[in-house]
């Protein structure tokens, strides 16, 4: 470990840390567009310029190692004048089409422009021009005139993804992002770039031109679109006559998950989310009647993406009335690859081994051809290919093909109107928030559930001290931020 | 003032042929030298003081050092010979690869034997097509003969590679990125003193002309070749005349000489007898210098520091009484904005919005505001950027401005009214 | 159907030899782009997917590299060329009415372009024909440049 100082505050760092890191990780606000943490130095964009004492000429933070006794100056008069001029360049060719452009809000050429910008422009030559809304396929779409030429995209595709789409071409101020002729962004990582882009340059063909970033409302979540956990962010917000509705979903950075990226599937499934689902109230007696009154046997078949509070809730249901509770997880050997990609689509299918649910599928045929009573909850196995004359029920959060006799549906508040965690492919334990709020979110499977049987569990707080915990091995105020690796089941 | 040491050959006809050269003693500083242990050849070169001859003038030992002392696990280094020579007023490389190019493959193998390589590229401009056919004959005259390849010199290989249009892969890092394949992007400089490296193993990269010079100081020893030149520039350097002057061309010439002695005895004096008005004294990156103080000027890179300019690759532009700077200047910010590698941001931008600026005062249509944008546009792209590219560019108006102010100002007073 | 592109035998040879000059593959993407050019005289989509699958390097690098430098061209280019340089110690002298001569006198068959410094200072105003330096040009040279050309 070694001693520097950053603006006079002294900061302890290990020796040849890399400068731009410590100042990030010690929240130092530092300009760049071209350092990314995923994708390493490039040092082509000269933002990052900050001044170390004993140094002739400002350097930037991130080709700049930590030893001993540096003192860095990060909002020196000199140094921000360093940093004014070269945003002066940076924005010289630029359009400056910010009230028409999608990134305005979340745009590190604005940002940096009312940190320490905020000149008159001197601007009085002809720009250079070049191509504009440039499908690059995959849903981006590519400005060249807004580029900054970080290439953080073509690191991304080069490095990262591995495909090789994007390249820079051309050479002094005609360099530009390109791919090739006929050879569209093809991965499925491919809208990470839009991310990864600090400007408006690369936007997303499924977001642009629908909300102003500033009139979004943002939570912390989980992907739910397979077992890997991702973590994301969802970005919605209620218009008026319009149900709370979600516009995007964005990866959060999680160093032990996905790092800073999620894959494009994941991050396009909010519009099932989104869709419209007819409401369909339960009455609580009845329901009573038909699962808590008679000796018949009962089958109940959960969806495996379900919350570990939802789970467990179904799990204390199912035992109290001897009904048998199965969780088949989703697998898809077509989606899986060795990154973020898990080939078990049902995000928490890890929970069902430390709460104790079977997910045997030779067992639940076996109990679904006697069983009088099917309970389903969200699970896309419809049953039709199994021989019963069992009645069914349907529990779910999405209108569904062929819903049959709707007096056996009921409706209830899908993922993301409600809090909850997921314990991912990984074994680490991770919270989501609640982010939408409409006529949904009333109906969740515990208040559901709660109200047949009112000795269950109330909350979900109670819920955890009196029975997850136990099945675990950790308290809910034990899972980290970032999520909490669980010991194996039988170590818990 | 004039002397034969690189050059000794260039008058010769076909002193290019491995037959001719051998005659006038090509090859003979071989023998005694590959004898000795290859530190021993380095000392040579350091105690000789050799400077580096593509423009930055550093001592060519010390990088030597850095590159045969580099830790390499597989023991593979490189040499890479410079002739992407490419600065405006600089033709001095081509001489010798089209009229001695047996000197420079000596030089190589000697330089190989000192720094421990076995493989050598000499990467020259894509251009330089006819001069690339010379040198190539040359190098299997030299296969051919058992001076390269399996030979008793230390099996030496030669690969002549051809660039392809892009001034600034004469920058070292820029023509080793571009000698791997790639697009000529100069690297982010290194933590600490250390060699260049080709697919990750140390490498020496030399300018021609450096290399040339290196059989005659390690057979004749360092004193021979100190005793020509300046205490800190000894030697040589191939200088060359170009623009308004009577006899352009390439002279070989010790450092330390006049250099208004050497634009009028060697040079011819300027065409058409008119009065000198200015000289770019090395390159079109080095800080112009105006007629009243080339008097004072010594070729060497001490005294051309002292006039806030350098000596770069001692190729001259003469500029007459009646040339017009700012039609100079915008000549070379148009040169600039077009070979900036476009890798970061105050180069790509700066080259650009500066030429665009100037052609506003070619036209007649600049304001003083344009005259500030030049200045501040100059110091942003000063010490700012990955390689000396942009700097240079920030000079090159620095000294324009400096010495030439009152014609731009004339330029934005003629509009005025 | 799409033209594949091959080298020609003697190029082929060419290459094998060049494989064994250099520690990695992708080092020759400029000798290889050369061959191409000088055998298509330009660089096709099929000659740059060619080499990035002979080097096994994406196409996008092989078009990004070859968009670098100035000499590589992507179109079916006129029968000549004539770059006349246009950098300072062409420009003192002359460069500019060298240039306006050509455009005068030169038919559709040649293309005339102004590059950046040559490196043949000493014999300005010059050109390049086809790659040929011609230097130290006055009306005499020029006008046996345009026989040569048969304009």
């Amino acid at each position: 470990m070694v001693n520097i100082s950053v603006d006079n505050q002294k900061i302890e760092v290990e020796e040849n840390a890399l400068l731009i890191k410590v100042l990030q990780d010690n929240d130092v606000e530092i300009s760049h567009f071209c350092y990314h943490e995923a994708l390493g130095v490039d040092g082509n964009c000269r933002m990052c310029m900050v001044e170390i004492e004993g140094a002739k000429r400002p350097q930037i933070a991130c080709n700049t190692l930590c030893k001993e006794g540096l003192k860095v100056h990060t909002k020196s008069p000199n140094i921000l004048k360093v940093k004014q001029e070269i945003l002066e360049l940076e924005l010289i060719n630029h359009p400056v089409d910010c009230p028409v452009c999608d990134q305005a809000g979340e745009c590190s050429l604005q940002n940096y422009y009312m940190d320490f910008g905020l000149y008159g422009s001197r601007h009085s030559v002809e720009k250079t021009k070049k191509a504009k809304h440039v499908d690059l396929g995959s849903n981006v779409m590519l400005d060249q005139e807004r580029c900054v030429l970080c290439a953080r995209c073509t690191r991304f595709t080069q490095n990262i993804s591995k495909s090789n789409e994007l390249f820079i071409i051309g050479r002094g101020d005609q360099a530009r992002v390109s791919s090739a002729p006929n050879k569209p962004l093809n991965n499925p990582y491919a809208m990470n770039v839009i991310d990864l882009c600090p400007v408006g340059a690369l936007t997303s063909k499924d977001f642009r031109f629908q909300q102003r970033v500033w009139f979004l409302d943002s939570v912390e979540s989980i992907c739910h679109g397979c077992s890997k956990g991702c973590n994301i962010t969802i970005d919605h917000n209620t218009t008026k006559f319009d149900n709370d509705r979600i516009h995007r979903y964005r990866p959060r950075r999680n160093m032990a998950i996905n790092s800073y990226f999620m894959c494009d599937e994941g991050r396009l499934s909010f519009h099932k989310e989104n869709k419209k689902s007819r409401h369909f109230p339960f009455n609580a007696s009845t329901l009573r009647t038909l699962m808590c009154t008679d000796e018949s046997k009962k089958v109940m078949l959960a969806n495996a993406s379900l919350s570990v509070e939802n789970l467990s809730i179904l799990k204390l249901f199912c035992d109290k009335y001897s009904i048998e509770l199965f969780s088949l997880p989703i697998v898809d050997e077509t989606f899986g690859d060795d990154w973020l990609r898990n080939s078990v689509r049902s995000a928490n299918a890890s929970a069902l081994e430390f709460l104790e649910i079977s997910s045997s599928y030779e067992a639940f045929l076996k109990a679904a051809q006697t069983s009088k009573l099917l309970i389903n909850i969200n699970h896309p196995l419809l049953f039709e290919n199994i021989e019963s004359h069992a009645k069914i029920m349907h529990f779910t959060t999405h209108d569904f093909e062929d819903m049959g006799d709707m007096r056996n549906i009921v409706s209830f508040a899908s993922y993301s109107h409600e809090n909850g965690t997921l314990i991912n492919s990984d074994n680490i334990i991770q919270k989501f928030s609640k982010s939408l709020h409409n006529i949904h979110s009333e109906n969740t499977l515990h208040h559901i559930f709660t109200q047949i049987d009112n000795t269950l569990y109330k909350t979900q707080e109670t819920l955890w001290s009196g029975y997850i915990s136990k099945q675990l091995g950790l308290g809910f105020s034990d899972i980290q931020k970032m999520g909490t690796k669980l010991k194996g089941v039988n170590n818990a | 003032m004039l002397v034969k040491i690189v050059s000794k050959k260039f008058d010769i006809p076909n002193a290019h042929t491995i037959d001719v050269a051998l005659e006038h003693g090509a090859y003979s500083a071989l023998e005694d030298s590959l004898v000795k242990e290859p530190k021993e050849l380095r000392d040579i070169i350091i105690e000789s003081n050799l400077r580096g001859k593509g423009g930055g003038g550093a001592a060519a030992g010390n990088k030597w050092n850095l590159a045969a002392n580099q830790p390499t696990e597989s023991g593979t280094r490189y040499l890479i010979v410079n002739a992407d020579e490419s600065e405006p007023g600089t033709f001095k490389d081509r001489q010798i690869l089209a009229k001695d190019p047996h000197l420079l493959i000596e030089g190589i193998i000697l330089t190989c034997h000192a720094i421990g390589a076995k493989s050598s590229y000499i990467y020259v401009r894509g251009e330089y097509e006819e001069f690339i056919t010379i040198l190539e004959g040359a190098v299997d005259e030299a296969y051919a003969k058992g001076f390269l390849g399996n030979s008793k010199y230390g099996n030496i290989d030669v690969v002549v590679h051809r660039g392809a249009g892009a001034y600034i892969c004469g920058e070292k890092s820029a023509l080793i990125e571009s000698l791997e394949g790639n697009r000529g992007h100069p690297r982010l400089k290194p933590h600490q003193p250390e060699s260049e490296f080709y697919f990750g193993e140390p490498a020496l990269v030399n300018n021609v002309e450096t290399i040339a010079s290196v059989p005659f100081i390690l057979e004749n020893g360092a004193d021979a070749y100190k005793a020509h030149g300046t205490e800190k520039s000894p030697g040589t350097l191939l200088f060359a005349m170009s623009g308004h002057i009577n006899n352009p061309g390439v002279y070989e010439c010790s450092f330390g000489h006049s250099m208004l002695d050497f634009i009028e005895q060697t040079g011819g004096g300027i065409k058409n007898g008119k009065k000198l008005k200015a000289v770019i004294p090395g390159g079109a990156s080095t800080p112009i210098i105006p007629a009243h103080l080339i008097k004072d000027v010594m070729m060497d890179y001490e005294s051309l520091r002292s006039f806030d300019s350098a000596l770069g690759t001692g190729g001259m532009i003469i500029m007459d009484e009646d040339t017009d700077m700012v039609k100079a200047l915008k000549n070379l910010l148009h040169f600039y904005h077009h070979e900036s590698c476009g890798q970061c941001t105050p180069c790509r931008e700066g080259t650009s919005w500066a030429d665009r600026v100037m052609q506003k005062f070619v036209d007649k249509r600049a304001t003083y505001e344009d005259l500030e944008i030049l200045r501040s546009v100059s110091r942003t792209m000063n010490g700012k950027t990955i390689c000396v590219f942009a700097p240079a560019c920030s000079d090159v108006i620095d000294g324009f401005l400096r010495h030439f102010e009152d014609e731009f100002i004339a330029c934005i007073q003629e509009e005025a009214c | 159907m799409r033209k594949i592109f091959e080298l020609s035998p003697q190029n082929l040879e060419k290459l094998s030899a060049l494989r064994k000059q250099y520690p990695e593959q992708k080092a020759i993407v400029l000798p290889l782009l050369w061959m191409v050019q000088n055998q298509l005289s330009y660089l096709s989509e099929e000659g740059m997917q060619f080499i990035a699958t002979e080097l096994d390097v994406p196409y996008m690098h092989v078009y990004s590299v070859a968009s670098f430098y100035t000499m590589f061209i992507f179109e079916q280019p006129k029968k000549h060329l004539i770059e006349v340089c246009r950098t300072l110690s062409c420009a003192l002298n002359g460069a500019d009415d060298v240039k306006a001569y050509f455009d005068d006198k030169c038919d559709d068959d040649v293309e005339v372009i102004e590059v950046e410094c040559l490196g043949a200072c000493g014999g300005a105003p010059m050109c390049a024909v086809d790659g040929k330096y011609k230097e130290s040009l006055d009306d005499a040279k020029l006008e046996a440049i345009l026989k040569e050309l048969k304009c």
